[in-house]
C-alpha cells in the first residue's frame, strides 16, 4: 500500500508538470500572439511585401503672383528585381539590350540587374519616351516605375534662392534645402507579393500606396522685380554696365526689400548658375554673395552713423560744419576727399557731399559706447535670420580695444565687416520708420489642395530709432539723391532718397588701390518707402555713385511703375536744391526740354538757357553726349539740366572717374599699411 | 464472434484517448494540406497523401501492438535491444546523409526509415522492463548506475549520428522512467541537476571570451558537441544575433506564430509559411503554421488537445496491471510530453531549435510509425489495465 501511494504521488507529480509546461506554452503563445501580434504581423508583411516606391511629386516654388519658379516634371525610373532577372538566365541578353536603349555600359548594367539584393535600379530619371520602349520590350524582371525630375523654367533666375535637387530629388541648397521636408511629400509605393526566394508570387496581391504631393513653397520673390534686377546685372556681367568702360566686376549683387515688412523682392547675385544642370558650373557660381559674403560696406553704411546721430541728438539739421581738409583723431590727419575741404556746410551738405571728417566728427560726439549700441541694434555683427544656408554674420571690431581711431573709420564704414543682407535690413530700418526687421523669403506653405499650411508672419526684431528720427534721415537721404552723390539715382516724378558706397578693399598689408566695391542704396518713394534697393559690385575701380546708382535707378523705376506706385505731383522732375524739410511748391509751369545731344558744350548751354532751363556739367569733352532729362520731355520750367560731355556722340561710358572727382571718393587711402581691425587677428575675440 | 475476454478488452479501450488521437491526426492531414501545398509543385497534395499513408499503416501496427499482450516483449527483451543497437550501428554503416547527419536507412529510393526514431520505442520497452526488475533497488547512487549504463549505448549513438533532440529526448525518457521506478528523489534529482550545471557551465567556458583569471584558461574549453548545434541550441537566447542563420528559424517563426494573433490569417492565408521565410514548415515548424493561419485560438485547441491525450495516458499509467505497463506508459507520457514542450517552445521561441517534429502532426513516416507503435502499448497496458485507480 505504502508502494501504491508513492507511486501515486509521483504520478500526481507527473501530471502537475506537464500541466505547468503546458500554462507555460500558453502563456508564451498569449504573448507572441495577442500582444505583439500586430507588431509581428507588420514585420512578416514588410518581409514579403516589396515596395517599388513611387515619388511623390515634390510641390513647386512660385513666386509672390504664383508664378512657377521650380517645378516637378514626369520622368521615368528603370529599375530590376534582380531575383527574377537571373531566374530567367537571360541575364546577359536582357543587360544588351538595356545596355544599348540607356546608352549605359553593359557590364554595368549587368553587374546592377544580378545583384543580391530585392530591388536595384538601373537607371534614374530616364525620358517617358525611352520608358515606353523599355516597356515593350517586357524584359523578365525590369520594371518601370514614374518619379519625377525638378525643372526650373526660367533657367538661371533666382538660382541662388531656389537652390537644387539631387538625382533622389533630394534638395541641396537654397529654399529646397531649407524646405526639403515641406517640398518632398510622402512617397507612395507598388506592393507586390515575394517570396523568400525574391521570385513575385504569380497572383500576390499588388497594392498601390498613392504619393502624397508635396506643398506648395511661395516666395516673397516677384519674379518681374527678380528679373529687373536680373536684366541689370547681366548689363553689368557682360560689360554693358553704364559709366564702366566695359569693366565687369567681379561678382554682383542686386537686393530689393519691401521695407514696411522684411518681404525679399528680388536678391539676384552674379555670376550665377542654373540649377537645371548645376554640376556644369563651377562651385563659386553658387554662392550666394550677397548672403554669404562680408564686405567693408564704405559710405552707404554712414546711413546708420547719421541716424544714430540724429536719434542721439548730438547733431542739428542747421548745424554748421567747416571742413579743413581734415579731422585729427589721435594725432592722425584724415583726410577729406576734397584738397582744401569742402568749407563751410551746413550737415545737410555735408551729408550730401559725404563729407568724411563731418560722419567721423558725429562719430566721436556719439563716443563708443552709443556708437555700438546702434552697430549692433541695427542688426551688424549677427545674422538676419533671411532663411538662407550659410549666412555670414560679419565681423565687428572688438569693442573693448576699439581705439577713437577705429570709431573715426567706423563712422564712414570702413574697418567692419557686413553683409549685403544686413546693410539691406539696416537701411530698410530706417525706410520703414525705424523698426528692424528680419527678412522674409518665405510668403507662405500651401498644400496640394491649397490649404495654407504655413502663413505669412512678419517678425519684427526690435526698434532701433524713432519714428521722427527715420523721417529726418529719409528726407536728408532724399537730399542726398535729389542734389548730391546720389544724383545719377534720381527719378523725375519719384521721390528717391539714397546713399553711396565706394567701400576700399582690405588686400595683404591694408587697403587696396584702385579696386573697390562699389554699391548704392536706395529706396522710394522717401515719403513712404515701398522698395529699398540696394546695388553692390565687387572688384570695379569705379565709385559707387557712378556705376551703382545708375543700376538702382533702373531697377527702381521699372520696379515703382509695375507696382503702379504713382509719381509723386509734388516730387521734383528734376535734381535741385535740397529738398528736406520744406514743402514742395506746386508744379508751375511745364516746359518742355530741348535735346542738345551732339551739340558743342557751349552751344548746347545757350538753347537750355534761352529756354530758361538751368544747367549742370559733368565730364570733360567738348561734344554733349547725354542729358538728363532727355529731349522732349516735360519739366517743370526753370529746372535743371544735367549734360554730360563726351568725346563723340555715341561714346558709351560717361564721366570717366580718373577725371572727374567724385564726392564719394573715400579719404582713407592715407591709412597706409595700417590693417583694418577686421582682418587683425590678434584683436578678435 | 469476438470472444469474451476480447469484448472486455474492447470495453477497456479508452475511449477519450482514441478521440483525441483521432483529432490529432485529423488536425495532422488538415495542417499539413495548407502547410505542405507549396511544397511539391506537381503534386500539392504528396505530403498530405504520404501522411495518410503513415497513419493508416500506423493505425494498423498500433491495432496489432495494442491486442498483444505487452507482457510478451519482456521475454524478448534483449532481442529487442540487440535489434535497436544494430539498427542504430547500421545508420553508420550504410546510412544515408541528410542536412548534415546521418540519420536514415535507405529502403528504397524515396523511402527511407529513421531508426532514431524506432529506437524511442525501442527503449522505452527494453528499459521499463529493465527498471520493472529493480523496483526499490534505485535508493542509492550506485543503484543508479546500472540503468544508465542500460540507455547509455543507444543514446550516444544517436547523440553521434549527430540528432541532438533525439538524444535528449532519450535523456528525458530515462529521467521520468527512473523517477516512475521509484528512484530516490533527492539523490537522483541531484544527479540530474548536477549533470546539467556541468554541462551548462562546460558551454558557458565553451564561448566565453574575457574571462578573469583564472578562468580565463578555460575559455574555449572543447565540449562534444558540433558548432552548429550550439549554435541553434544558443540562438533561442538571442536570435537576432544571427537573423539569417540559425537565428533566422527561430524569427521567422515567431513572427509567424505572432501574426496570427488571435484568430489567425485563415486557411492556406499564412504567408510566413505558403511564402516559403518559415523553414521546414511541414516538419519541425509545423505549429508555426497553425500558428499563424488558426490564431490562438487554433494553437490553444491543439494544446488542448495533447493535454487531454497526456492526461489519459498517465492515468492509464495508473491503472497498470503491473510495473512494467506503468512504466511503458510512464516512458511514452514522457516521450511525447518533452517532444510537445520543445517543440513548441522552439516555435514559439523560448526553447532552443533541436530538431524535434511535433508528434503525430509533423510530416513524416518514422515519428508517425513510431508514435503509433508507443500508443499501441500504450492502449495495451491500458486495456488490460486491473488496479483500480482514483
Amino acid at each position: 500500500m505504502v508502494q501504491y501511494l508513492k507511486m501515486r504521488k509521483r504520478i500526481v507529480l507527473i501530471f502537475v508538470l506537464c500541466s505547468i509546461f503546458l500554462v507555460i506554452l500558453i502563456i508564451r503563445l498569449g504573448f507572441v500572439q495577442l500582444r505583439d501580434g500586430p507588431f509581428l504581423k507588420n514585420l512578416a508583411d514588410e518581409e514579403h511585401y516589396r515596395g517599388v516606391p513611387v515619388a511623390a511629386k515634390r510641390g513647386n516654388i512660385v513666386d509672390c503672383n504664383g508664378n512657377i519658379l521650380a517645378m516637378s516634371v514626369s520622368v521615368d525610373t528603370v529599375y530590376a528585381i534582380p531575383a527574377e532577372v537571373r531566374k530567367s538566365g537571360k541575364e546577359d541578353e536582357i543587360a544588351t539590350l538595356l545596355a544599348e536603349t540607356l546608352e549605359m555600359d553593359k557590364q554595368a548594367v549587368k553587374d546592377r540587374i544580378t545583384k543580391r539584393t530585392s530591388l536595384e535600379y538601373v537607371k534614374k530619371k530616364i525620358p517617358t519616351e525611352t520608358a515606353s520602349i523599355i516597356k515593350s520590350m517586357n524584359l523578365p524582371g525590369i520594371g518601370i516605375v514614374e518619379d519625377s525630375t525638378r525643372f526650373y523654367p526660367n533657367d538661371t533666375m533666382a538660382a541662388h534662392i531656389l537652390g537644387f535637387t539631387g538625382i533622389d530629388s533630394q534638395g541641396l541648397e537654397g529654399i529646397e534645402y531649407s524646405r526639403d521636408k515641406e517640398l518632398t511629400g510622402i512617397p507612395g509605393s507598388i506592393l507586390t507579393e515575394y517570396g523568400a526566394n525574391g521570385i513575385k508570387i504569380p497572383g500576390g496581391d499588388h497594392e498601390f500606396i498613392q504619393p502624397i504631393q508635396g506643398n506648395t513653397v511661395q516666395l516673397t520673390i516677384d519674379k518681374n522685380i527678380q528679373s529687373f534686377a536680373e536684366r541689370e546685372l547681366g548689363k553689368i556681367m557682360s560689360g554693358q554696365g553704364m559709366n564702366m568702360e566695359g569693366r565687369i566686376p567681379k561678382n554682383a549683387s542686386i537686393l530689393v526689400m519691401e521695407p514696411s515688412t522684411g518681404r525679399m523682392l528680388a536678391i539676384a547675385t552674379a555670376p550665377t548658375f542654373n540649377p537645371n544642370n548645376y554640376q556644369a558650373f563651377d562651385q563659386s557660381a553658387r554662392r550666394n554673395i550677397a548672403i554669404q559674403n562680408g564686405y567693408e560696406p564704405g559710405s552707404t553704411f554712414k546711413i546708420i552713423t547719421l541716424a544714430a546721430a540724429l536719434e542721439e541728438k548730438v547733431v542739428k539739421t542747421d548745424e554748421v560744419f567747416v571742413d579743413k581738409g581734415y579731422i585729427n583723431i589721435l594725432g592722425r590727419n584724415i583726410h577729406c576727399w576734397k584738397d582744401g575741404g569742402h568749407g563751410r556746410q551746413t550737415m545737410i551738405e555735408a551729408v550730401e557731399n559725404s563729407c568724411n571728417p563731418v560722419f567721423i566728427e558725429m562719430g566721436q560726439r556719439l563716443g563708443m559706447d552709443r556708437f555700438y549700441k546702434y552697430l549692433t541694434g541695427f542688426g551688424f555683427g549677427k545674422k538676419t535670420g533671411i532663411e538662407m544656408a550659410g549666412e555670414a554674420k560679419g565681423i565687428l571690431a572688438n569693442k573693448k580695444k576699439a581705439t577713437a581711431l577705429d570709431l573715426a573709420t567706423m563712422s564712414i564704414g570702413q574697418t567692419n565687416n557686413v553683409t549685403p543682407i544686413q546693410l539691406l535690413t539696416a537701411v530698410s530700418a530706417v525706410a520703414n520708420g525705424g523698426t528692424l526687421l528680419e527678412p522674409q523669403i518665405v510668403q507662405e506653405i500651401t498644400s496640394p489642395s491649397g490649404e495654407v499650411i504655413v502663413p505669412f508672419k512678419k517678425e519684427v526684431v526690435q526698434r532701433v530709432i524713432s519714428e521722427s528720427t527715420a523721417k529726418l534721415t529719409r528726407e536728408i537721404l532724399e537730399s542726398v539723391v535729389t542734389n548730391g552723390t546720389g544724383r545719377r539715382t534720381f527719378l523725375p516724378g519719384y521721390r528717391v532718397a539714397g546713399k553711396t558706397g565706394t567701400a576700399q578693399k582690405v588686400g595683404q598689408g591694408g587697403y587696396i588701390q584702385g579696386d573697390y566695391v562699389a554699391s548704392f542704396i536706395g529706396f522710394a518713394p522717401a515719403d513712404n518707402p515701398r522698395l529699398v534697393v540696394f546695388v553692390v559690385m565687387d572688384g570695379v575701380p569705379f565709385y559707387g555713385g557712378v556705376v551703382a546708382a545708375p543700376v538702382v535707378q533702373a531697377v527702381m523705376l521699372d520696379s515703382l511703375k509695375y507696382l503702379g506706385v504713382k509719381p509723386d505731383p509734388n516730387a521734383p522732375l528734376a535734381p535741385g536744391k535740397p529738398l528736406y524739410g520744406v514743402e514742395f511748391p506746386a508744379v508751375r509751369k511745364e516746359a518742355i526740354v530741348p535735346s542738345v545731344l551732339g551739340y558743342p558744350r557751349a552751344e548746347g548751354e545757350g538753347i537750355l538757357k534761352k529756354e530758361g532751363f538751368k544747367v549742370m556739367v559733368e565730364g570733360t569733352g567738348t561734344t554733349i553726349i547725354d542729358q538728363i532729362p532727355y529731349g522732349d520731355a516735360k519739366v517743370e520750367a526753370g529746372s535743371t539740366v544735367q549734360l554730360y560731355l563726351g568725346a563723340e556722340v555715341g561714346q558709351q561710358t560717361l564721366a570717366p572717374w580718373k577725371e572727374v572727382l567724385d564726392p564719394d571718393i573715400e579719404a582713407i587711402e592715407q591709412f597706409g599699411p595700417r590693417l583694418p581691425i577686421s582682418m587683425n587677428q590678434n584683436l578678435l575675440e | 464472434m469476438l470472444k469474451n475476454s476480447d469484448k472486455k478488452y474492447f470495453r477497456g479501450i479508452d475511449f477519450i484517448l482514441v478521440i483525441t488521437l483521432l483529432a490529432l491526426l485529423a488536425a495532422s492531414l488538415i495542417i499539413l494540406s495548407t502547410a505542405s501545398i507549396n511544397l511539391v509543385k506537381s503534386d500539392p497534395y504528396h505530403y498530405v497523401k504520404n501522411q495518410a499513408i503513415w497513419i493508416l499503416t500506423g493505425t494498423f501496427m498500433m491495432i496489432i501492438v495494442a491486442a498483444i499482450d505487452y507482457n510478451i516483449w519482456k521475454k524478448l527483451n534483449w532481442w529487442i535491444y540487440g535489434l535497436n543497437i544494430s539498427l542504430l550501428l547500421l545508420v553508420f554503416v550504410m546510412g544515408s546523409t541528410a542536412k548534415g547527419a546521418q540519420r536514415w536507412l535507405q529502403i528504397t529510393s524515396s523511402i527511407g526509415i529513421q531508426p532514431s526514431e524506432f529506437a524511442k520505442v525501442f527503449v522505452i520497452l527494453t528499459f521499463a522492463c529493465f527498471l520493472a526488475d529493480r523496483r526499490d533497488k534505485l535508493n542509492n547512487v550506485k543503484d543508479f548506475l546500472p540503468p544508465l549504463l542500460f540507455v547509455l549505448p543507444p543514446t550516444i549513438l544517436i547523440f553521434l549520428q549527430p540528432d541532438l533532440g533525439t538524444a535528449l529526448v532519450f535523456g528525458a525518457i530515462f529521467i521520468g522512467m527512473m523517477f516512475m521506478a521509484g528512484a530516490n528523489p533527492i539523490k537522483f534529482g541531484s544527479i540530474i541537476l548536477g549533470t546539467i550545471s556541468v554541462a551548462i557551465t562546460a558551454i558557458y567556458f565553451h564561448v566565453a571570451t574575457n574571462l578573469p583569471w583564472p578562468f580565463k584558461y578555460l575559455e574555449g574549453m572543447p565540449i562534444p558537441m558540433k558548432e552548429y548545434q550550439l549554435n541553434r541550441l544558443l540562438s533561442f537566447i538571442d536570435s537576432t544575433k544571427d537573423t539569417s542563420g540559425d537565428g533566422y528559424h527561430v524569427i521567422q517563426s515567431v513572427w509567424a506564430i505572432g501574426s496570427g494573433g488571435l484568430w489567425g490569417k485563415g486557411f492556406r492565408e499564412g504567408t510566413q509559411s505558403q511564402l516559403n521565410f518559415l523553414p521546414e514548415h511541414h516538419t519541425d515548424f509545423i505549429f508555426s503554421v497553425l500558428g499563424e493561419e488558426f490564431g490562438f485560438i487554433g494553437t490553444s485547441i491543439l494544446l488542448f488537445i495533447f493535454c487531454i491525450f497526456i492526461i489519459r495516458m498517465i492515468a492509464i499509467a495508473a491503472k497498470a496491471m503491473n510495473d512494467f505497463g506503468m512504466l511503458i506508459v510512464s516512458g511514452v507520457v514522457t516521450m511525447l510530453a518533452f517532444q510537445i514542450l520543445v517543440n513548441v517552445g522552439m516555435s514559439s521561441g523560448i526553447m532552443p531549435i533541436t530538431g524535434l517534429p511535433l508528434p503525430f502532426i509533423s510530416a513524416g513516416g518514422s515519428s508517425m510509425w513510431t508514435n503509433m507503435l508507443a500508443l499501441g502499448l500504450v492502449i495495451s497496458v491500458g486495456i488490460r489495465g486491473e488496479k483500480p485507480m482514483f
